[in-house]
């Protein structure tokens, strides 16, 4: 193994955010192509401009902040049921 | 050759393993489900083999559309798994894997009940073996817990089948739908196998216990043999809408806390089993395409996942997403499968979940479920978080850990490879796919609003996750149990138990004193009637008996007169 | 010669008993000890063989015709038992040199050869018999001889256990004698078919003897219950089985319980017939009750056991009640489940208390805690025992679930939801008694300071796993067991007349 720290592009915080913008472009995007695809929906919201990126997006949202209320009320020391041989 | 059913080769064959050593053995590990595998394939595609024991009919063989897409895909893993533990030492793990995953298949394959059950026993009697091949107490105990509840599944499933068998006179593993008490408790059965909510926690107890390729093997067969199970004899049953829907949800919030890497995926295992076990409620020709596929995908894009993660733990001796990060830098190749099998499973275009999990979305939403597709929706942004961005975001990026391992072993980079290829191949090309499953498939899954809808939700779900981790807000991994279900069974039954004991213990002293006077009364009296000459000296338990013969002797006769 | 198999079948070892004493030379007597089992086995299957193609065959001793002479009656019922009496003792008796306890025993090994074949003679005669007096004085012959092998055990303890063995035993002997005499005064004969054909008159509602014949069978039933361990009669077998020699407590607990069953199963279906002893005499309201409990309740002690012979006996305890309850649901079923049951309890009861005995050879000891790393150091024997246990838990595959599969049937066919419930229930409380002994074997570490333990000679392996075998085997091929238990009931259950 090489003993030299190596260094890697992930490292720099610059190419982290460009990474995240790229991905915020390609949301945009896609909302281009939506309002111009066809759509044949079963269900009302299939219908719906949007909508998927609107439900990805809050849902995610609001998937986190459950968890974290969840976590409130759930969380005990690693050590709760007193087995934790291996650390 | 034909009677024999498939993936016994595997079970007899793994006997044999802890004969030989060396090379030897690490072929054996794959030849034999390579053979299993062959054996299978050249099985007549509707055969039945009829057998006859304690005078019912039985069908330990029978091979149909159905029984086979499970047999293709469990013989794939098997021997995807079987490479991906090739290394291992000692001859246990490679037993009790292969066994188990023979069992699986032979269980598939099984046409009655009782055939059925014998293989589901076996299952869970060779895997826990998986979990116990781990040193340590913890894994002992928690591979007591997962067999204590896997022979119970089996129990209710003998149960279900006596009774069955007097209601229809028939031992038969076919549809049966929920109507009379047999059926019920064989539902139940199956339910503890595929992780319902409130029965599922022995899955996230245990499998994160396992040896490192012991939870790929975990991972594939128990679960996915009851989708099947579920899809032979529930198809339309409409209470399992609900408890998939469920199913898919709660595990969520649970893979959002757990840093517990394997965990976070056994959390994400059981919302996955909640789509298949919907398709199989809607019961429509396309909603049990749909479970068969994803099923099918699932068990490749699972294992993957799995691997991943066995390999982290093998390098770096933790699967703890606070003590990892960064990791890309010194296992880029496992990284990648690993972002192959999140891709996947989040049901990206291109990729294996998104061709088969789409046919379950549909077929809810050709049936005008708004509530369920709602749900199913949500669920979907669920999976992104866990295993699409989780699972190789803390693993393998994040915030640097400092650890510089080596790269997987190859026969582990060989097995993810392999399932990796498997999931863009089938996500490329989803015929071969569609050609296996049980009903004729006229599904189109990349039509544009397809791809453009499914995107927007992966990607935005993304993008909330960036948004989230940038500023802070997003869960932080702390080292924790979180409380589920088990906490019923692993601190409020043994407290109440205590407690009760306890009270009990106060109370027996209390009556025991009480008896003891009485028992001393009654026994002057009888010393008095009898003199001294009859019970005196004697230890207590022969005068105890000679005085419950004369009880017994005078209930015979009052009996008589009533 | 073959018409007289049955007699020999008795004769052979009450003879060789005491020639055991004039021989005395240590290899003579151990070379007849185990040459005699072996010829009653022989015996024995000769005459199942028979009676499978002729059906029953009545021998008369020194020509006298019964009722007046003496009758020794052979169908299926008692050949399948004699099989299984036979077999366990040609099994057991290599573990016999090894486990006699004290030098003072082993210096006089031609004793207890003698003691041994004694007990073997008793409990083929009981089953051979066709003469209810004669079957009482077998039946002592059996029960004395067991008294005194008991009283060898190692500790001072397996005196007292012996004592209290010899009051209760007696106590039930005697009850069976009153029955006896109580059912002679009423029909003036002995002789089983005959008592069959004349008991109906005095039975029947109304007569002057209905109350007698009544009591007579109260008195056989309680008498043979204490024999037989019922609960809460059982209270003699624990001490007993767990202070014998091991060898000696694998050979009762696979016979002596068993041929007691077989006697009462004889008097309620062959003299009384079920209809009078289910219908006026509801023998079941009594029976079914206790065996449930017996089931729970055995189970139960066992798990709370600190000692290996006590927790096989106090398990021993709950398959009576598995027994028992085949009698008590009174149906051809419920009598094969029950006969199937005396038939694989023998085998899986026998092979794990020669496991015990393997155990306590290289042990010296039959605490649970002292098994630690057993599970690696004594890898056969360990494996049989665990083999064993399974069966006893009535796993799939293993004799015990044949058994539990025709009790579960027999009371599902009477619509009695609740004791298949329960019988599997209780099955599960034997998971937990087996993991014990499993979880210290397999898991628990040897201490550093404890003596060095290796596995067993082949010698004591191979009998072992032959009884642990035959409960594999017989689990898997059930028209063995099963076809001849079946038929067996039919026998009995159509009775003598």
């Amino acid at each position: 193994m090489d003993e030299r720290p190596k260094s890697h592009r992930l490292d720099a915080p610059r190419n982290v955010a460009r990474l995240v913008y790229a991905l915020a472009v390609a949301c945009a995007l896609l909302l281009v192509v939506d309002v111009f695809s066809p759509k044949h929906p079963h269900l009302p919201y299939e219908g719906w401009e949007g909508f998927f990126a609107f439900a990805g997006f809050f849902a995610y949202l609001g998937i986190v902040a459950s968890a974290k209320l969840w976590r409130k009320l759930v969380m005990r020391p690693p050590d709760y049921y007193g087995d934790d041989d291996d650390g | 050759m034909s009677g024999l059913p498939p993936g016994m080769i595997l079970v007899l064959g793994a006997l044999a393993l802890p004969l030989v050593r060396g090379r030897l053995r690490q072929l054996l590990v794959v030849a034999l489900p390579v053979a299993s595998y062959a054996h299978m394939l050249a099985l007549p595609a509707d055969l039945s083999v009829g057998a006859e024991l304690f005078g019912y009919a039985l069908e330990p063989v029978r091979v149909d559309r159905l029984s086979l897409v499970w047999g293709h895909v469990f013989h794939i893993v098997a021997i995807l798994t079987a490479i991906y533990a090739l290394r291992v030492k000692g001859a246990t793990e490679h037993v009790a894997g292969l066994t188990y995953a023979g069992s699986a298949i032979a269980a598939a394959f099984a046409g009655d009940l009782i055939t059925l059950f014998v293989f589901w026993e076996l299952t869970a009697v060779t895997s826990v073996f998986l979990i116990w091949a781990r040193p340590g107490a913890r894994s002992r105990r928690a591979g007591l817990r997962y067999l204590v509840i896997q022979v119970a599944s089996g129990v209710l499933l003998l149960a279900g089948s006596v009774l069955t068998y007097l209601e229809r006179g028939s031992l038969a593993f076919d549809h049966l739908g929920l109507s009379g008490p047999g059926s019920v408790l064989i539902f139940l059965a199956f339910g503890i196998k595929a992780a319902f909510p409130l029965l599922h926690n022995w899955l996230q107890d245990a499998y994160p216990e396992a040896t490192v390729a012991g939870t790929v093997f975990l991972s594939a067969f128990t679960t996915k043999l009851a989708i099947y199970a579920l899809a032979r004899a529930f198809p339309g049953t409409a209470i399992l809408i609900p408890i998939g829907a469920l199913m898919t949800l709660f595990p969520i919030v649970y893979a959002v806390i757990e840093n517990d890497l394997r965990r976070v995926l056994a959390y994400s295992l059981n919302n996955q089993l909640g789509f298949m076990v919907v398709g199989i409620g809607i019961g429509t020709e396309l909603s049990l395409n749909g479970t068969a596929a994803h099923a099918f995908a699932h068990i490749i894009y699972k294992a993957l996942l799995f691997m991943a993660m066995g390999a982290v733990l093998h390098r770096t001796g933790t699967i703890k997403a606070s003590a990892l990060g960064g990791l890309y830098k010194s296992m880029p190749l496992t990284a990648a499968c690993c972002i192959v099998g999140s891709l996947s499973i989040s049901g990206f275009p291109l990729f294996s979940g998104f061709v088969s999990k789409s046919m379950i979305l549909s077929a809810g939403a050709e049936a005008h479920m708004l509530v369920l597709s709602l749900a199913l929706l949500v669920a979907s942004a669920g999976v992104v978080d866990h295993s699409g961005i989780k699972i190789p975001f803390f693993a393998f990026f994040a915030h640097d850990s400092g650890r510089r391992v080596e790269e997987a072993p190859w026969n582990m980079l060989l097995a993810m490879g392999a399932a990796a290829a498997i999931c863009i191949g089938l996500g490329v090309y989803p015929q071969p796919l569609y050609d296996l499953l049980p009903y004729p498939v006229s599904y189109v899954p990349y039509t544009t609003a397809h791809v453009v809808t499914s995107l927007e939700l992966l990607l935005f779900a993304a993008l909330a996750f960036a948004f989230l981790y940038r500023s802070g807000r997003y869960p932080a991994e702390i080292e924790s149990v979180n409380l589920d279900f088990d906490w019923t069974y692993r601190r409020l039954a043994p407290r109440a138990v205590a407690a009760a004991r306890r009270r009990l213990a106060a109370l027996h002293a209390a009556a025991a004193r009480r008896l003891d006077a009485a028992r001393r009364r009654l026994l002057r009296s009888l010393e008095r009637t009898y003199g001294p000459s009859g019970l005196l000296g004697e230890p207590w338990p022969t005068g105890t008996t000679a005085l419950w013969a004369a009880v017994l002797l005078a209930a015979y006769l009052i009996l008589s007169y009533l | 010669m073959s018409e007289h198999l049955p007699i020999l079948q008795v004769v052979v070892p009450l003879l060789a008993g005491p020639l055991c004493l004039l021989l005395r030379h240590r290899l003579l007597v151990r070379g007849l000890a185990t040459a005699v089992p072996l010829a009653c086995l022989t015996i024995a299957g000769l005459l199942l063989h028979r009676v499978q193609q002729v059906g029953a065959i009545s021998y008369h001793i020194g020509g006298w015709a019964p009722p007046l002479g003496i009758e020794y009656r052979i169908d299926l019922a008692n050949a399948y038992v004699m099989v299984i009496v036979s077999a366990i003792a040609a099994v057991v008796m290599p573990f016999l040199p090894g486990h006699m306890g004290s030098a003072m025993v082993r210096r006089r090994e031609h004793l207890f050869y003698a003691i041994f074949l004694l007990a073997l003679a008793g409990l083929l005669g009981i089953s051979a018999t066709g003469d209810m007096f004669n079957a009482f004085v077998f039946l002592e012959i059996a029960s004395l001889a067991s008294y005194s092998l008991v009283a060898l055990g190692r500790h001072r303890r397996a005196l007292v256990a012996a004592y209290s063995y010899l009051i209760i035993g007696t106590i039930g002997g005697t009850f069976f004698l009153l029955g006896i005499g109580l059912m002679y005064q009423m029909t003036g004969t002995l002789n089983m078919v005959d008592l069959a054909h004349r008991l109906p008159e005095p039975m029947s509602p109304g007569t002057p003897g209905s109350r007698t014949v009544l009591v007579a069978f109260a008195f056989l039933a309680v008498g043979l219950s204490i024999k037989l361990a019922v609960f809460p009669l059982h209270q003699w077998l624990p001490r007993a089985y767990a202070h014998a020699p091991s060898a000696v407590s694998a050979f009762l607990a696979a016979t002596s319980t068993k041929v007691s069953y077989y006697l009462l199963v004889r008097v309620v279906f062959s003299l009384f017939g079920a209809a009078y002893v289910f219908d006026a005499l509801k023998l079941d309201r009594l029976l079914l009750p206790l065996s449930i409990v017996a089931m729970f309740a055995g189970s139960t002690a066992a798990i709370f056991q600190t000692d290996l012979k006590r927790l096989l006996a106090y398990s021993s305890v709950a398959q009576i009640g598995y027994m028992t309850l085949g009698v008590s649901l009174a149906s051809v079923t419920g009598l094969t489940g029950g006969l199937v049951h005396l038939f694989n309890h023998a085998l899986m009861k026998g092979g794990l208390f020669l496991a015990a005995a393997c155990y306590g050879m290289r042990l010296r000891s039959s605490r649970i805690a002292d098994l630690a790393g057993a599970g690696r150091l004594m890898p056969w024997t360990t494996a049989a025992f665990v083999t064993g246990g399974l069966a006893l838990i009535g796993v799939p595959g293993t004799a015990g679930f044949v058994s539990k599969w025709y009790l579960v049937l027999a009371a599902l066919e009477q619509g009695r939801w609740l004791v298949a419930v329960l019988v599997v229930a209780s099955s599960l409380l034997a998971v937990a008694y087996v993991w014990r002994v499993v979880e210290v074997a397999y898991f628990a570490d040897r201490d550093a300071g404890a003596h060095p333990i290796k596995e067993v000679p082949p010698l004591l392996l191979v009998p072992t796993w032959i009884l642990i075998g035959a409960t594999v085997y017989f689990g898997l091929r059930t028209e063995l067991t099963a076809g001849v238990a079946e038929a067996a009931a039919g026998v009995l259950w159509e009775s003598l007349r």
